[in-house]
């Protein structure tokens, strides 16, 4: 019989919040280890779904779903977690004032919590002041700014900018992404990293931060 | 100035007097030409005619987009939305006690602002120059009055309560569309929501395509022929687009001889000239990229940009565009 963790990675693949929860509980009542039900099991399965989504087999509404199906486990394995896991960093994520467009940026922050990093999430239509303020403060080691419409992508410029005015660029690497943007963009306004897409953006951390 | 009859704008093609070209310039665009706030612009009748009526001139292309932003009809159901001085509204907060229901386009909200400009534009071309007024198809309205991530969560899990908000979505359009009709306008039809970067092929053809083809097929019974557009990488859904019955199939970026291949020789593609090539190109570049899309998509193509032109784009590369077709085919 195929372990208990893959199971739960099928579980999320498959978009079923009940059959994870029901698997979460069942790791639980085994006596399992909440972190690798978490890793092996949770994670990997949102990571299948971020190759699926960068493949075009699946699309944003059943990654959201697969999101839920996720937490519905997460919610019940957190209690349960003995060690505190190692965080591989601090991420401020958030979409640029006058873009509410944020289900991009709610999907990168799920495959980054996903991946192990402690997430600040700043929501959608965020001055520019707040993602330098945050990045300061929470000493995170990465800002990722997204834009989904031409008319704001300019705004992702301002932001590094204001990083670097701030003398915060030595220790904050910014990653850029949003549907308008490519990587030609990213080099232009000074951006560390680009990302096409949420699976994309976890791995330009990975390769920013060397985790 | 080229004025083109408004039915003639999709029959005509090459053997006349030149491709025809409409690039899509919005409220935004228009109102950095006129000076004129974009606020002031997208909420007085008489600005946003001021504004477009000032692109239309300084541009000489051969249609009128009547584009103001997204939310004008979530806003009159109820949506919250927020006003910028100088840029684009933009959705706050989806209703969430109200029950949703149709609203009368004539009174409510920013609807009759639209309206007013369509009628005032139609008036001062003289009927020769066709007025497209821009409406949400009911996909992207519904994502709206639902709210994104509760409508995204519905198609798949409640696909009943989708449909409910899909159907109050589409009588509100059809209504909205005949307001568009009467007052002199044709009906374009932008769904940015059911963009191919977000949703399958599938879950366009289950949801978007049978709304769309209604509002489709309300026009054509009124006579007046009708535009789709849908944002993003559509290459997919390309057949589904079409088979929606809209006189023209306008394509954001993607490959348009791809985009040719798969639609037939038949259909009228409305494209597709890159928005940041726009914003960031030299008009040369514009030049080259129009004249691909001339090349490959002709004869029944209208000359555009790919998705809205960008507010700050430069002046030249606009009128690049439009050189491109009016030189096209003379030495």
């Amino acid at each position: 019989m195929e372990h208990i963790y893959s199971r739960l990675a099928d579980a999320v693949v498959a978009m079923s919040p009940d059959q994870v929860a029901q698997l979460a509980r069942q790791v639980i009542a085994e006596g399992r280890s909440a972190e690798k039900a978490i890793t092996q099991g949770l994670a990997a399965g949102m990571r299948r779904m971020g190759e699926k989504f960068a493949a075009k087999e699946c699309f944003v509404p059943e990654v959201l779903l697969a999101s839920k199906a996720m937490y519905a486990g997460f919610d019940i394995l957190k209690a349960h977690i003995t060690s505190e896991p190692q965080s591989r960093g601090r991420v401020v994520l958030g979409v640029v004032q006058g873009d509410i467009h944020d289900i991009g940026k709610n999907i990168v922050k799920v495959m980054a919590q996903a991946a192990g990093y402690d997430v600040m999430d700043l929501g959608r239509n965020v001055p520019v002041a707040t993602f330098v303020h945050a990045a300061g403060e929470s000493g995170a080691a990465l800002v990722g700014v997204s834009s989904l419409m031409t008319t704001t992508m300019p705004r992702m410029g301002q932001v590094v900018e204001a990083l670097d005015k701030a003398g915060l660029r030595k220790q904050v690497r910014v990653v850029v992404g949003g549907a308008p943007v490519s990587a030609e963009f990213s080099r232009r306004i000074g951006a560390d990293g680009y990302a096409p897409d949420a699976h994309g953006a976890v791995l330009e951390f990975e390769r920013l931060i060397g985790a | 100035m080229n004025p083109v009859g408004r039915s003639a704008l999709f029959r005509r093609d090459a053997g006349d007097s030149g491709p025809v070209v409409v690039p899509m310039v919005a409220a935004n665009h228009a109102a950095r030409i006129a000076g004129i706030s974009v606020r002031e612009v997208v909420t007085d009748a008489g600005a946003l005619v001021s504004a477009l009526h000032a692109a239309y001139r300084r541009y000489e292309y051969d249609g009128i987009v009547v584009f103001t932003d997204t939310v004008v009809e979530a806003e009159a159901m109820g949506c919250r939305v927020q006003i910028p001085a100088d840029d684009d509204p933009y959705l706050v907060e989806s209703p969430t006690a109200r029950r949703l229901e149709p609203v009368d386009p004539e009174e409510v909200g920013r609807m009759p602002v639209v309206l007013a400009a369509i009628r005032r534009l139609v008036e001062l071309t003289g009927g020769l120059v066709p007025v497209l007024g821009s409406l949400k198809g009911p996909f992207s309205l519904a994502s709206f009055l639902a709210g994104p991530d509760r409508f995204f969560a519905d198609l798949l899990e409640r696909p009943d309560r989708a449909r409910e908000t899909l159907l109050v979505a589409t009588d509100n359009q059809r209504w909205y569309q005949s307001a568009i009709i009467r007052a002199g306008g044709l009906p374009f039809i932008g769904d940015p929501v059911a963009s191919g970067s977000m949703i399958s092929p599938e879950m366009f053809r289950e949801f978007a395509w049978p709304y769309i083809a209604r509002l489709v097929e309300d026009a054509h019974a009124l006579g007046v022929p009708v535009g789709l557009h849908v944002c993003g990488d559509t290459t997919s859904m390309l057949g589904h687009m079409r088979d929606t019955g809209s006189d023209f199939v306008s394509i954001d970026d993607i490959d348009i001889a791809r985009a040719r291949r798969d639609l037939g020789a038949n259909t009228t593609i409305m494209g597709n000239v890159s928005t940041r090539l726009l914003l960031e190109g030299a008009p040369e570049q514009v030049r080259r990229a129009a004249e691909r899309c001339l090349e490959l998509a002709l004869p029944r193509l209208i000359l555009s940009s790919a998705c809205d032109v960008a507010p700050d784009t430069p002046e030249a590369n606009v009128k690049a565009l439009v050189q491109a077709a009016r030189e096209w085919g003379r030495e």
